[in-house]
Parts: C-alpha cells; structure tokens; sequence
C-alpha cells in the first residue's frame, strides 16, 4: 500500500530506435518481439519512405527503470523476415522548447494568430470528432459565422478577437490619430489576447500534436516515446525597432505555412478520377460473376468456386449471390481498396519512373 | 493537334498503369491497407480518434485545475512550459493526483 502512494514518473520513458523495418514487417510482429521484455510499454511505426524502398522506421518504448542497453544489445541479435533491424538507443530530447521570431508577440500578429488558431482548432475537432454537435447538419446554412462555429469552450464569443477596437473617435477629436498609427511600430503586449491565443496553442499541441509555432505537426506521436516532445514559443524581442513591412510579412509568410491545416481533406474531382481508372463496385461484381459462370457444354454449367453444376448462367449467378455473398464483398472491398488509394492526392507512388 | 492529343492520352494511360502498378505492389502490406483498406483503415481511425480524445481528457483536467492559467508561451521561462507538458503527458498514462507531484520532487532536486 505504500508503494502506491508514491508518485511515478510516467511522463519519463526510455526507447530504442530501429532504423531498418521491411515494408512486410507488421506492427504486431514488433510488438510481439518486444513484449517478452519486461517494461515493455508500446511500438510505434514511422510512415514508409518511398525514396527507401518502403522501408520504415520504428520506436520502442519502455519505462524508466528497465536496462536499456541490454534490451538494445539483446534486440541486435533478432531478425524479422530476414531483415536486420539496426536497433540504437534513442537519446532523452535535450531542447525542447524552441523559439520562433519574436515578433510573433507584436499585437497585431497575435491578432491573426487568434483568428488562425481558432479556425485550426475547429479543423482538426472536426476531423477528429471532437465536440460533435448533434443537431450540426441542420444548422450547416446557420454557420460560418467568421467560419468559426463549434462546441469547444476554447473557441466561446472567439471572433470578439477577431475585431479591431480602436478610440478612433476621441483621437481624431485630439488630433492624435497619425501618432497612434505609429506606435504600432514597437511590440507593446496584450494579455488578455496573449491567454487567449496561448490557452488555443496549448489545446492544438497537447490535443492534436500540432505545434503551431513551427507550423508542423507530429502525427505518431501518441505513440512515440515522448508524447508531448517538443514545442515552439515566442522568442525575444527583436533589438531593432518593428516596421509595419516586417510585421505585414510574417503575417503573410505564416499564414501560408498554417494553410494546409486549414484545408479540408483533399480529394480528386470525379471527372479525374473516372479518367485515372476509378472502379464502379457493382460492375467489378458482374465481372466476377461472368469470371465464375463457365459454359462445360449445351445447358451444362460449372461454378468454379464451389465445383457444383447447373443447367444454365442464371442459375450460377442465384448461386453466386446466396451461396457466396462473402465474396462479392470481398470484391466490393477491393473496389473501395482501389479508390480510396486513387482519390488521395497525396498518394504515396513508386520513385524513378 | 493530333500529335498533342496522342501525348496527352498516353500520359494518362501512363499514369492509370503506374497507379495500378503501384497498388498490386502493396495492397498486401499493411501499412498500405491502413491507409487505404476499408476495414483496416476504420480501425486505425477509431484508434486514432480514441487516442485524440484521451489526450484531450488531459487537456481538460489542466484546464480546469487551472494549470494554464498562468503559463505565458514566450522563451523567457521554458521550464514553466516544460512542467505544463510533462503534467499532460502523466495525465494521458492515466497518472493520478499523487503521480503530478513527482514534478514538484524533481524542481527540488
């Protein structure tokens, strides 16, 4: 009872890198070779490279107190299918917070930035099914309010931030108007748009391991050794003096970077499609069907699948469809196989062709 | 014209082949079938999405014991933000109360 009452360190883990997975490699078959040592805690598997041969990478975790080079020395003398793994200790991450430009603090930067953020908050939620709203589909003509339109509590009276407020008024009556345009030149801080836009950044990066920042996202990482590795944060601010130049380029610059979190899945238009060989389910059955209908002789048919005889193609093709509805879905399941690969733009293809 | 006509269909043609090359070559691997496989790819989805919503339960208790409220994402006190992480990650290991004060024990150290 005791022992349970003291804290653990789960947040430290200790792992080690395989350099070498053959594509045939599976997942279960890692996890199987690293299940028989004790502190064992999960794989994860990195996508294939096409520029080396579909080869993947790996990362095995394990708790903090187990001997980690005598797992890596044990794991040096296993083959999977005959390929050589080439296991290493993978080393604790020695930065982990990392600073981008500094004029990510300015006002007016932070302001597009809560407006960014907001938008990839509810882009990722959506895709994820995060914060669902029953009734969404009825409303779908009532939204796109500024396109932010969600349950998360994170994105509640959001667009508030989106506005511009200025005493525009009483400075034009005291003649101050021009003086204010210009003291926009140095970083002066808001904190309440500060909180704002870091309780969103925080969300992305712990929920959806998306550093914003850098504009990058880390896909595996909910099951690489480290969960919430690395993170990104506003740096110093700069020694020389901001211009309204520098300001309106990085806004510009980072908004291109986030943009492909803002996209929604993309997919091939169907006239493309059709023209790259999109397959139609129902017409691959019927070639199945014709596939396994073979005429022996006059009113003598045979149905290869089952070896059975009968007098005529319509008598196979009520047989097919009782007798062997698992394989017309299989079919079906290889015609879906087929065009969910066509329709991803960003399809992995073969290289030097 | 006929000539430009010619290249663009054997363009497509070509593709359409190296497409359906490519998909014989790995449709028996798994990573493949993850991605593409009906079946295969709904379950990697659903564990996926299950993963996500663990790792906003952790996003959630920080929230509401108040673990963000004073952190600030500027380079000037990156040990702040470290702790911040490193409570997310012991609450996505499904640690308790008792296992965040292991952050305190180390600041010690």
């Amino acid at each position: 009872p005791l022992k349970s009452t003291k804290p653990r360190p789960l947040h430290k883990t200790l792992s080690i890198f395989l350099r070498n997975l053959a594509p045939s490699i599976t997942k279960q078959e890692v996890e199987a070779m690293c299940k028989r040592f004790p502190g064992y805690i999960r794989v994860a598997l990195s996508e294939p490279q096409p520029e080396r041969k579909f080869f993947r990478r790996g990362w095995v975790t394990f708790s903090r107190d187990v001997n980690i080079k005598e797992i890596c020395w044990n794991l040096n003398n296993i083959r999977l299918r005959d390929c050589e793994m080439g296991p290493i200790v993978n080393r604790d991450l020695q930065r982990r917070i990392r600073p981008v430009n500094g004029i990510a603090a300015h006002k007016q930067v932070m302001k597009n930035d809560i407006s960014l953020a907001a938008r990839v908050v509810c882009n990722l939620d959506r895709q994820r099914h995060l914060w669902l709203d029953p009734g969404a589909e009825k409303k779908e003509k009532t939204k796109l309010k500024f396109g932010v339109d969600s349950r998360n509590p994170l994105l509640k009276n959001i667009t508030d931030y989106f506005i511009d407020e200025m005493s525009a008024e009483e400075e034009e009556l005291i003649g101050k108007a021009e003086e204010a345009e210009k003291s926009e030149s140095t970083i002066d801080r808001d904190n309440t748009l500060c909180q704002v836009l870091d309780k969103m950044i925080l969300y992305l990066r712990i929920v959806h391991s998306l550093d914003f920042y850098n504009a990058s996202d880390y896909p595996l990482e909910d099951e690489m050794p480290n969960r919430c590795g690395i993170m990104h944060c506003r740096g110093p601010t700069p020694i020389n003096p901001v211009s309204q130049e520098d300001v309106t380029e990085f806004v510009k610059t980072f908004s291109e970077k986030i943009e492909p979190f803002l996209q929604v899945d993309e997919k091939l238009t169907e006239d493309d499609a059709i023209s790259l060989g999109k397959k139609d389910p129902e017409a691959e059955v019927e070639k199945f069907i014709l596939a396994n209908t073979q005429e022996l002789a006059k009113d003598k048919w045979l149905c290869p699948l089952s070896g059975k005889k009968f007098k005529g193609p319509d008598f196979i093709r009520k047989h097919l469809m009782n007798k062997h509805c698992e394989k017309l879905d299989e079919v079906r399941a290889e015609v879906a196989y087929f065009n969910n690969y066509l329709l991803d733009l960003r399809r992995p293809v073969a290289q030097d062709q | 014209e006929i000539a430009v006509q010619r290249y663009k269909d054997y363009k497509i043609e070509h593709r359409r082949q190296q497409l359906s090359e490519f998909f014989v070559a790995h449709k028996d691997e798994e990573w493949f079938k993850v991605k593409y496989h009906p079946e295969d790819s709904t379950r990697r989805q659903e564990e996926v999405f299950a993963g996500v919503r663990n790792r906003l339960q952790a996003f959630m208790y920080l929230l509401e014991t108040k673990w963000l409220e004073s952190i600030m994402l500027d380079i000037d006190k990156p040990d702040d933000i470290i702790r911040l992480l490193d409570a997310a990650v012991i609450k996505m290991e499904g640690g308790t109360d008792t296992d965040l004060k292991i952050l305190d024990m180390e600041s010690e150290d």
